[in-house]
């Protein structure tokens, strides 16, 4: 079956303080220790997988055993990256996502809905459908504020004119935006940087991730990055 | 112990602690049974509840188990042995409650010469207390809201302020042989009408249980010479109806209680209903408002009922009767009475020799813990109790007494004392000392699990990887070298670097002698962090991963490495990644306003 946090697990990549000591699915990289005896083999990862390779490890560790998340074990990451570094690793999980949800997934659909992100919130995926089928290719959905407004605005595009279609964009952009720009003390032009990096990157999750899928007999709408806040 | 000593209570919670103590080794040369467990900010209540009862007739007193909303929990663990339950509800400011409690405690020292009250501390003297002649017989005692419900003395006088005074009548009405209303309220006035419909309600209330005739008053105009009148009618009706017995008389103290002013209160005084028993039996339980707390206190009753000769109780100024006398209250004699127990604690320091008396001093020390008990509430118990994956001990704040509560469980189910209990809560109790309260609660989960605290000792490698970062692993590698534990060996992948990370191995070198370079030609994340699994060495039990741009709080490797060490089924740990707003470019601001994201 699908394991829904396989789709998921890059949106809890560093784990939110909230979710300490949570029986957790997947840790990054950065920060993991594991126990020797249960790395099988001990070429433990993929090398296929220039991205996504911790994932992968996590989703065959919860096999073997118990994953434990002690957030307090802390590392101070340096946040010291160029614009070019961080598109190209977004890029990455774009595709290598695909890659991973590949490897494990078995054929099915799957839908998730992932609304309420932002504003202080932890935006948690629920699984509303899920069936084992056998088609020649997989579904996983993820019905995103983002995803709507991407669809309005196809829609609007094409019926240039049609207000209906018009206004529904502009509520799903409001819904989209809003965790941009309420509830934050950040300084507003620092937001519209962000809001715009963040509206990139959704959309090369949202494109990457689809192109990639269809390569692979994988119909893969990825969830959204959210304006989540510390 | 000298029986001369005096117990203080201070508005100074620490104090109270050893008072309780005190008060509870001097009761062992008594008859009367004292267990006290609080919570919280009932600190100031339970004392003063404890003197009352103790001063009123403490002969008889059993015990009294103390409830706030945080030490429910010890229902569980204390009912078995109690006569009496008072559940006393949360009040709603300490401050105010203690100030009142003082008052009354005046009040109280007026009457009794042995209690002596200055101006921010009561003295309870014991030698004046035993010259006294104390009133012997059982009590009834019962408390509903104790915020609202101030006074409670058994045998004689009860007095409670009635702001919600429904709650107190409900479950006192029919109890009292004589009203005596002590009001400041002008007779006529609004507040007064108040109270007089209040106590018109419940006295109709009543009349139609005993389905008495209703007795009219023109206009509903009643003073309180015909509540008093009134009430006293109704009384004699409920024993004649329910034929127990009728309590002896009681002096008549209106006399004295009027003599004293009590400024700003209004006291209701009625002299308490005592059953008359040829040995003491308890009994009673008082629920507050509100469904829930009632049906907890139902259910105390039935269990209680099991091991007390109580014909009736009293619920919510119901008479319930009781499935007759089951008299198995003192069959359990494997349970250590709390006498014993007093004595172990006070030998707790100086004897400590064999391993039944280590264990008694572990059940005197819980029993005894009113600090660690707030933190522990119903659920919580009934969760480490229940919970075999030991999930709850993880979030202990006091895993020491956890696994002493844990040990008496044990030792009350098997009915005798092991050593490797023992040996588990001294280990965690060390622990706790040393402020690795992490460690204690892994720990106890450990001896949750298992039954006893198994601790591997563990290997650990460091494994970084690192391409072209020199000056972001020099950091790194600082900061592992101010690791609180160290790792047997630290292995640093080089990625095909083309900058000097050579070097910045080599200066370390001198100060991890651990550390070892090694290089990888073929490009990717996944081929080096291979790489560097293959190196390590296979003596390692744990290998740890360290991003080269990240640095490393000191206690990271032994945080991260601990749970490994405790429990077998752990196969992978990871910890959090905070990001530095040191050196943050925009970009990698977006990363900090997100906290979520991918940066390897």
């Amino acid at each position: 079956m699908i394991i829904p946090f396989q789709a998921e697990a890059y949106s809890f990549r560093y784990l939110p303080k909230s979710r300490h000591r949570a029986l957790a699915l997947f840790f990054p990289g950065a920060n993991v220790a594991f126990r020797r005896s249960a790395l099988k083999p001990i070429e433990f990862y993929d090398e296929k997988l220039h991205s996504g390779e911790d994932t992968d490890a996590g989703i065959r560790m919860v096999q073997q055993g118990e994953l434990f998340s002690t957030s307090s074990a802390r590392v101070v990451h340096t946040a010291n990256l160029s614009l070019r570094k961080l598109m190209l690793q977004w890029w990455r999980i774009a595709v290598y996502t695909v890659r991973v949800i590949r490897k494990h997934c078995d054929p099915g659909v799957e839908v998730f809905v992932r609304f309420g992100g932002g504003l202080g919130m932890d935006a948690q995926s629920r699984n509303v459908f899920y069936r084992e089928l056998k088609l020649p290719f997989t579904a996983i959905l993820f019905l995103t504020p983002f995803l709507f407004l991407n669809i309005f605005a196809i829609v609007s595009l094409m019926t240039w004119g049609n207000p209906v279609a018009l206004s529904l964009t502009a509520v799903a952009a409001a819904i989209y935006f809003r965790s941009d720009f309420l509830g934050t003390k950040i300084p507003i032009g620092k937001r519209i940087v962000f809001a715009a990096l963040r509206f990139v990157i959704n959309l090369m999750l949202l494109y990457g991730s689809l192109l990639e899928g269809f390569k692979h007999r994988l119909l893969y709408l990825n969830y959204e990055l959210d304006a989540r806040r510390a | 112990m000298s029986n001369t000593s005096h117990y203080r209570v201070q508005s100074d919670l620490g104090r109270f602690h050893s008072f309780i103590r005190g008060l509870a080794l001097q009761q062992r040369n008594h008859p009367g049974r004292l267990f006290l467990s609080v919570a919280g900010r009932l600190y100031y209540a339970a004392a003063l509840l404890a003197l009352r009862v103790w001063a009123s007739s403490h002969r008889y007193v059993e015990a009294v188990l103390l409830c706030g909303s945080g030490a429910r929990g010890n229902l569980r663990y204390g009912v078995s042995d109690l006569d009496i339950v008072v559940i006393i509800k949360d009040c709603d400011n300490a401050s105010i409650f203690v100030a009142r409690c003082c008052a009354e405690l005046k009040l109280l020292a007026t009457i009794f010469p042995m209690i002596s009250v200055g101006p921010h501390e009561i003295v309870f003297k014991r030698s004046a207390f035993e010259q006294s002649v104390l009133v012997q017989r059982p009590f009834l005692l019962s408390v509903s809201d104790f915020s609202k419900f101030l006074y409670v003395r058994g045998s004689e006088v009860a007095i409670s302020i009635p702001y919600r005074i429904e709650h107190e009548l409900c479950t006192l009405n029919f109890l009292w042989d004589k009203l005596l209303i002590v009001t400041r309220a002008e007779p006529g006035s609004r507040y007064f009408r108040y109270l007089c419909d209040r106590l018109m309600q419940q006295f109709e209330a009543l009349e139609d249980r005993l389905e008495l005739p209703r007795r009219r008053f023109p206009d509903r105009n009643v003073t309180s010479t015909d509540l008093i009148v009134w009430h006293q009618e109704l009384t004699d009706s409920v024993y004649q109806r329910l034929s127990i017995f009728r309590p002896q008389t009681v002096p008549d103290l209106s006399a004295e209680l009027s003599a004293f002013e009590i400024p700003n209160r209004l006291f209701f005084e009625s002299p308490f209903h005592s059953v008359q028993h040829d040995r003491v039996s308890l009994r009673l339980l008082i629920p507050s408002s509100g469904m829930s707390a009632r049906l907890q206190a139902e259910r105390l009753i039935r269990s209680l009922a099991e091991r007390c000769d109580a014909d009736y109780f009293l619920l919510d100024g119901v008479l319930l009767p009781l499935r007759g006398k089951l008299d198995i209250l003192h069959q359990h004699t494997h349970r250590l009475t709390f006498h014993e127990v007093a004595g172990i604690t006070e030998e707790l320091s100086s004897v400590r020799s064999g391993v039944e008396e280590d264990l008694r001093a572990c059940v005197g020390a819980v029993q005894d813990a009113p600090v660690s008990l707030k933190k522990v509430n119903r659920e919580y118990i009934r969760g480490i109790r229940d919970d075999r994956n030991g999930v709850f001990a993880l979030k202990c704040k006091d895993p020491g007494f956890l696994a002493k509560v844990f040990a008496v469980w044990k030792c009350e189910e098997n009915g005798q004392v092991s050593e490797c209990d023992i040996e588990a809560v001294r280990t965690i109790e060390e622990t706790v000392k040393r402020e690795r309260l992490y460690e204690a609660q892994f720990q106890l989960r450990s001896y949750l699990v298992h039954g006893e605290v198994r601790i591997a000792n563990l290997q650990t490698s460091v494994l970084i990887i690192t391409r072209n970062r020199s000056s972001y692993l020099r950091k790194a590698l600082a900061s592992l070298g101010r690791q609180t534990m160290m790792p047997s060996e630290i292995i640093v992948v080089d990625n095909d670097s083309t900058d000097d990370t050579p070097q910045v191995v080599a200066e370390n070198v001198e100060q991890l002698p651990m550390l070892r370079y090694v290089k990888e030609t073929r490009p990717g994340i996944p081929c080096a962090r291979n790489r560097a699994l293959r190196e390590s060495s296979s003596d390692s039990d744990v290998v740890a991963f360290l991003d080269d741009d990240c640095v490393a709080a000191p206690d990271w490797l032994y945080l991260l490495t601990l749970p490994f060490s405790y429990d077998e089924s752990i196969v992978s740990t990871g910890g959090f990644v905070e990001f530095s707003s040191e050196d943050a470019t925009i970009w990698g601001e977006f990363y900090i306003n997100q906290r979520s994201g991918e940066s390897t």
